[in-house]
């Protein structure tokens, strides 16, 4: 039981990873939420950038999606403006990154996006890869701070992070906390994904499509992730406005398109035509769910997921009607340029919120790769044509 | 000489009476399973959903068919579950799109079920490491493997050749369940009437007095170690055309869900005890309590304590029987 506990937490690092992932990737503005900068803009546009991020993605991502704000409010997250002047100090710089690791797509293109940063910048990165597990990382980052770095930039693996987390702050190095949370005021600044946001933009999207009534079911990731937490409460939150709407059934899927097929076949199994709408935290976990409706000669209801493209592709096959919220790895980059901005003395958000790819399927032909990997995840235009190349993803 | 040696399960059997109730335990488990699933769930005997939960415990009992040989001999495999993911990611990434590279890719996967079966073997039987430590160094070895080979993108969907297997009918019988069948009855039929099942029995029960009796005792535990690997591909064939889409997660909880099963059959962990027969229901009584207990609309916390009391049930019971036997 233990193991399985662990490599769903490897699981849910994973994705809590994706939950941050959100800035940017202008090339699909069109879809995408709030106005960002580009990773490859400097540190200190993106330091600029972010003390509005948040408000502005709570102001404006309802639209992009063609939805209202049902009266949902942001949590107070704190924000503030760092002064990062004590870290101040002359490059060329040295900044440690303990990172998931290569477990995975989402989190390999997470690693390359950062580090194509750190060339264009002229940083040079220690890394180190946890492999998802939370005791790995706790040497990982002990191990990068003997090299004495000038910053350090971290995934979190687990709440037991804090305590090295909280030895580099006593070391004068400035730490960003990126994609995810650590509890603990040691870190200058996070880098991440609001997902309470996605989990109330998700549900509103489904309460509208089903005209504000009707049953739906729910499939979150990992019981007990903050990420997957946070977005089913907010999306329970929406769903609570409307009181003809009613939730048939609520499981954990694990983000796993495995799990999610016997989920939804139970599910299917319990109310069959019933399910009106399929809300979702998880692409992955909707291949699964897709499947188990096919498998069932059913018709295949609306659902929320992630634009990961194998999701993308199915979907298109089968003519399935979602909302797609996103969470692309190339964010990492932001990360760095935070780390950067700190070094350089500028002032640094405390939170910064990441900008996500916001689309439907009206326009999924913007976004699915019919001739790319199942494992792209959408949008790719941040991520160098070379690492898509390596990574045999495009 | 290999005829003259008997499985202890079998001298243990005529020394008691012709009916050995105890060896029904599992039985009646899942019998109390389909009560309770009465009672709190009535859907969970619709044919669809029978028909789902049969093709999930079918490709459990494939892998938990080899788990049950190495128990027999006292071991134990922790390396099915990174088998079975790297065996489905090497399918998904040699074929991709090109259906006609399904028999390569299924070859590769085979040497590479092989080799790590053989690595287990090897560690255990020449090196002399414990099981759990070989079996754990081997999967932990396959994992990195796996990344190094896939470069951190150990995905993909799997070939539609392989999904109908997984999920397909035959006859309206989920296919994995006709296959989970057929290996159970012949390994059923091998551990019974071959001197290979009597070696087995014999290698886990007492290895040395097996040894004094002529049987190849190392060869016969080397080779339960290489046929869990083996049936672990089997299964994660299964399991990779039931999803339709690999990740490095796919095998992830097969170790030990394969473990409870052949355990909960009443398997003991000591070697020499055990049938496959019993691992099917086992398999049964562990895919039908969780699918039971979902369908009943019982909460995440609930489905896993369900699982692990199903597992601390079984053992309290075989643990109490053979206390039975010995005070007698």
């Amino acid at each position: 039981m233990q193991l399985v506990t662990k490599l769903k937490m490897k699981r849910s690092w994973q994705f809590a990873a994706a939950a941050t992932f959100s800035i940017v990737l202008a090339a699909c503005s069109s879809s995408t939420s709030s106005e960002t900068a580009a990773p490859a803009e400097t540190a200190a546009a993106a330091a600029d950038a972010a003390p509005d991020a948040l408000a502005t993605a709570w102001a404006d991502d309802w639209a992009t999606l063609g939805i209202t704000n049902p009266g949902i409010t942001p949590t107070d997250k704190g924000i503030t403006t760092v002064d990062t002047a004590k870290y101040k100090k002359d490059g060329p710089y040295t900044i440690a990154f303990a990172s998931q690791g290569p477990t995975n797509s989402w989190a390999t293109i997470y690693d390359e996006a950062l580090k194509g940063e750190a060339t264009k910048l002229g940083v040079t990165i220690s890394y180190a890869g946890a492999m998802g597990k939370e005791d790995k990382q706790v040497a990982d980052i002990n191990d990068l701070l003997a090299k004495k770095p000038d910053a350090l930039i971290v995934t979190p693996m687990g709440p037991s992070v804090k305590a090295p987390i909280e030895r580099a702050a006593a070391m004068g190095i400035p730490v960003i906390i990126c994609t995810g949370v650590v509890d603990s005021t040691a870190p200058i600044a996070t880098v991440d994904r609001d997902n309470r946001l996605n989990g109330a933009l998700s549900a509103e999207w489904i309460a509208e499509k089903i005209g504000k009534k009707g049953n739906i079911v729910m499939l979150s990731g990992i019981a007990g992730v903050p990420t997957a937490e946070t977005r089913k409460t907010a999306a329970e939150e929406v769903f609570a406005k409307y009181p003809d709407i009613k939730i048939l059934d609520s499981q954990y899927a694990n983000w796993s398109p495995t799990d999610g097929k016997k989920v939804a076949e139970q599910m299917i199994t319990k109310f069959g035509s019933k399910i009106q709408a399929v809300w979702s935290d998880s692409g992955i976990q909707d291949i699964g769910v897709i499947q188990a409706f096919l498998a069932a000669k059913l018709p295949i209801p609306p659902m929320t997921g992630e634009p990961v493209n194998a999701f993308l592709k199915l979907a298109k096959a089968n003519n399935v009607e979602f909302a797609a919220i996103g969470y692309p790895p190339s964010h990492s980059a932001f990360c760095l340029d935070a780390a950067v901005a700190a070094l350089k003395g500028e002032p640094v958000t405390s939170f910064v919120n990441v900008a996500v790819p916001l689309f439907t399927n009206m326009d999924i032909d913007k976004w699915v790769q019919p001739a790319c990997s199942d494992d792209l995840w959408l949008p790719a235009d941040g991520i160098p044509a070379d690492v898509l190349k390596k990574l045999k993803l495009c | 000489m290999s005829t003259s040696v008997v499985a202890p399960d079998a001298q243990e059997s005529k020394r008691r009476s012709s009916v050995d109730l105890s060896q029904l335990t599992p039985l009646l488990g899942l019998a109390l399973v389909a009560l309770l699933a009465a009672i709190f769930a009535p859907k969970f005997f619709q044919a669809d959903n029978l028909g789902n939960l049969t093709r999930q415990a079918g490709i459990l009992a494939v892998v938990a068919a080899g788990q049950t040989l190495v128990l027999l001999v006292a071991g134990i495999d922790l390396s099915v579950g990174a088998v079975i993911t790297l065996s489905m990611v090497l399918i998904a990434k040699i074929c991709k799109t090109d259906e006609s590279k399904i028999l390569m890719a299924l070859i590769v996967a085979l040497i590479v079920a092989l080799i790590a079966g053989s690595a287990n073997a090897f560690l255990v039987v020449v090196r002399r490491v414990p099981p759990f430590v070989a079996t754990l160094a081997t999967a932990v070895l396959i994992g990195g493997v796996q990344t190094a080979y896939t470069q951190g993108v150990p995905s993909g969907s799997i070939p539609k050749a392989l999904t109908r297997l997984g999920s397909g009918n035959l006859h309206g019988i989920p296919v994995p369940s006709i296959v989970g069948l057929l290996v159970i009855a012949a390994t059923a039929f091998v551990l019974r009437y071959t001197y290979i099942g009597r070696w087995i029995y014999a290698s886990g029960g007492n290895p040395e007095a097996a040894r004094v009796s002529g049987v190849p005792v190392s060869r016969v535990v080397a080779g339960c170690f290489i046929a869990s690997s083996l049936f672990a591909l089997a299964g994660g064939i299964l399991l990779g055309g039931y999803a339709g889409y690999v990740d490095s997660y796919l095998g992830a909880g097969y170790d030990l869900d394969s473990i409870a099963a052949a355990v909960i059959g009443g398997t003991s962990f000591a070697g020499g005890k055990g049938g496959v027969w019993r691992t099917l229901v086992g398999s049964l009584i562990i895919t039908a309590a969780l699918n039971m207990i979902v369908l009943a609309g019982a909460s995440e916390w609930l489905q896993l304590f369900v699982k692990g009391f199903v597992v601390i049930l079984a053992v309290a019971i075989q643990t109490a029987r053979w206390n039975w036997r010995r005070r007698r």
